[in-house]
């Protein structure tokens, strides 16, 4: 008769940086209330379902991987989310969004609609949860904002001098392009990526965004002068 | 289908654990013979000299060259361990700041009495008195605030003394003597600074100096991070002539001699400490939940999944918990050590420990 497993894991967790920036706010909205978990670092082509010991087996390179240390950047950390999903489930859900890359001149606005393929056994839906839009570098919009679905409360920015990112909750979403050049310099564009995740299904797609110094029109433009679509 | 979970009341806990690390630079935990002073800062050529206020206190040191033709000499760098300071009642051994008919006599000594007088009492007519005794000069020890965090650990305090003519003797704090029971003022507890241990004092008597009547060697205040010495009980135990009464309105360099018993003494151990609270979070996973994953390598473009076993019995392999606000901001991050294997058979309880 051995002893029973009493122990439970422990880790040590750190602030990202979004994280201490809601912290320096003291305005309240530093209030963990939940959590997600995320397989990131795991290539499940090392599952190896043709192990020659059994299925005990399947999973022993993977199981005896050393992991890396978190790191603070809210946006690369968190990545590949693991999701409750009935057994018996054979399709996964993928989150597509109407644009593939987003390319706005100075002051130019659009918008991003989101759907979810293999949502509940349907081809082409709308979470129920809504979707969360993540912008890498909030400095490079005026405007950012969600539409539809439980909303989530647009705060204050306050000044940064650095890339800090910006989550807001939606249905579709609308960007609106900074309209000086200051962060520029000597650059013709900026670049940063928007990150649409499935609220209720854990998927993600990323959108490259280019901001652009000059004033553009293509003849790829939908309507709104400058904002070009692909 | 879900991919956060609510943390409910009962699975969060906060706690707070005092923490004692060693207070001087590099995790040192007694100073000894290497203090340093640089004469740059310790100048105290004009009455507004900042040596004439303090002398800074280092442990490192290089060959620097000295200002207006000094040549080059060892001088403290980096940053400083702690400062020395001297203050007098009536401002003697510093000279006065304009040497004018109601100019008050003003002085850097008598500026830093009645700063730390200022400070400790918190109205003009009080002065340190050292259980009874009333000396007109008081020495001060400063602890740089980037060395301690909360404040100093009461009863870590053993500092030995060496005037260079009696024998060395070793103060402490009397706080294990006092049992923790302490005098509180505007700088937080005060502790008799005593001839002892370990915050254990020899003796009964506070008056420990040759003659026995001149007070207690001073005071220890734990979180400012200052001890203030009783002149008079310095003067009474120097068998020579290092510790003086000043004399008159020059620049004495009175903190030197502080300085220098202290370099003598070779042996200044302290400690500080700091309260950290942690807040833990209990993740508990039940077995129906987190069983797919979002991982492109876990399915193909289509969303099939890629491992045909894992359509009977899908399994996933955590590797990270994320802890978000209401607004999903990801606000804390934790890494496991390996990966959890997880499936409809198990259920998974991380405890997440973020501290403050």
């Amino acid at each position: 008769m051995g002893y029973l497993d009493n122990t439970s894991i422990t880790v040590d967790a750190i602030l990202t940086k979004r994280g201490r920036e809601l912290l320096a706010r003291g305005d309240g909205s530093f209030n963990i209330t939940q959590f997600a978990l995320a397989d990131d670092e795991i290539d499940y082509t090392l599952f190896n379902e043709n192990h020659p010991n059994g299925s005990q087996f399947f999973g022993e390179a993977i199981e005896n991987m050393p992991l890396l240390e978190a790191i603070p950047d809210e946006n690369n950390i968190m990545i590949h989310k693991l999701v409750t999903l009935p057994r018996g489930t054979t399709k996964m859900p993928i989150v597509t969004a109407n644009v593939s890359k987003i390319q706005l001149s100075l002051g130019a606005s659009t918008s991003v609609n989101p759907n979810t393929l293999n949502f509940q056994g349907l081809a082409n839906v709308t979470e129920p949860g809504g979707y969360l839009a993540t912008i890498a570098d909030r400095r490079l919009l005026v405007a950012f904002e969600g539409v539809g679905g439980a909303t989530a409360t647009t705060t204050a920015r306050p000044f940064s001098n650095s890339a800090l990112s910006e989550t807001i909750r939606g249905t579709s979403f609308s960007l609106s392009a900074i309209n000086s050049t200051t962060l520029f310099g000597t650059n013709t564009k900026l670049l940063t990526t928007l990150t649409i995740e499935g609220v209720d299904s854990g998927a993600r797609v990323t959108i490259p965004v280019e901001i652009t110094k000059e004033v553009i029109a293509t003849s790829n433009t939908q309507g709104v002068t400058g904002v070009t679509l692909t | 289908m879900a991919t956060y979970n609510r943390l409910n009341p009962e699975d969060t806990a906060v706690s707070t654990d005092k923490v004692v690390s060693n207070t001087w630079s590099n995790d040192v935990n007694i100073l000894t013979t290497q203090i340093f002073t640089a004469s740059v800062q310790a100048a105290s050529t004009t009455a507004t000299s900042q040596g004439n206020f303090f002398i800074e206190v280092y442990t490192s040191a290089s060959n620097q060259t000295v200002p207006n033709g000094g040549g080059t000499e060892i001088q403290g760098e980096g940053n400083p361990e702690f400062t020395v300071s001297y203050g007098h009642k009536t401002g003697l051994g510093a000279a006065n700041f304009t040497n004018t008919a109601g100019a008050l006599e003003n002085t850097a000594t008598k500026c830093i009495y009645r700063q730390y007088a200022q400070l400790v009492f918190g109205d003009e007519n009080s002065n340190f008195v050292f259980n009874g005794h009333e000396p007109s000069g008081i020495y001060v020890v400063n602890i740089s605030r980037a060395r301690y965090k909360h404040g100093l650990k009461a009863g870590s305090l053993n500092l030995k003394l060496d005037d260079g003519n009696s024998t060395a003797y070793t103060l402490t704090d009397d706080s294990i003597t006092l049992t923790g029971s302490a005098v509180v003022t505007n700088l937080g507890r005060q502790f008799n600074l005593v001839e002892g241990t370990d915050g254990v004092m020899t003796g009964t008597n506070l008056n420990q100096s040759t003659n026995a009547n001149k007070g207690s060697y001073g005071f220890v205040y734990p979180e400012a991070g200052v001890i203030i010495f009783n002149e008079d009980a310095l003067i009474d135990e120097d068998t020579g002539t290092h510790f003086i009464v000043p004399t008159g309105n020059t620049n004495e360099k009175m903190n030197l001699k502080m300085v220098g018993a202290i370099q003598r003494g070779a042996s200044f151990e302290l400690d500080s400490e700091e309260r950290v609270s942690s807040q833990y979070m209990f993740v508990r996973v039940k077995n129906g939940e987190y069983n797919y994953s979002s991982n492109p390598s876990y399915i193909d473009t289509n969303g099939n999944l890629n491992n045909t076993t894992m359509v009977d019995s899908p399994t996933t392999y955590v590797t990270t918990v994320g802890l978000y606000n209401d607004d999903n901001n990801l606000l804390a991050v934790a890494k496991l050590s390996q990966p959890l294997k997880k499936d409809f058979t198990t259920e998974a309880l991380v405890r997440v420990k973020l501290d403050y």
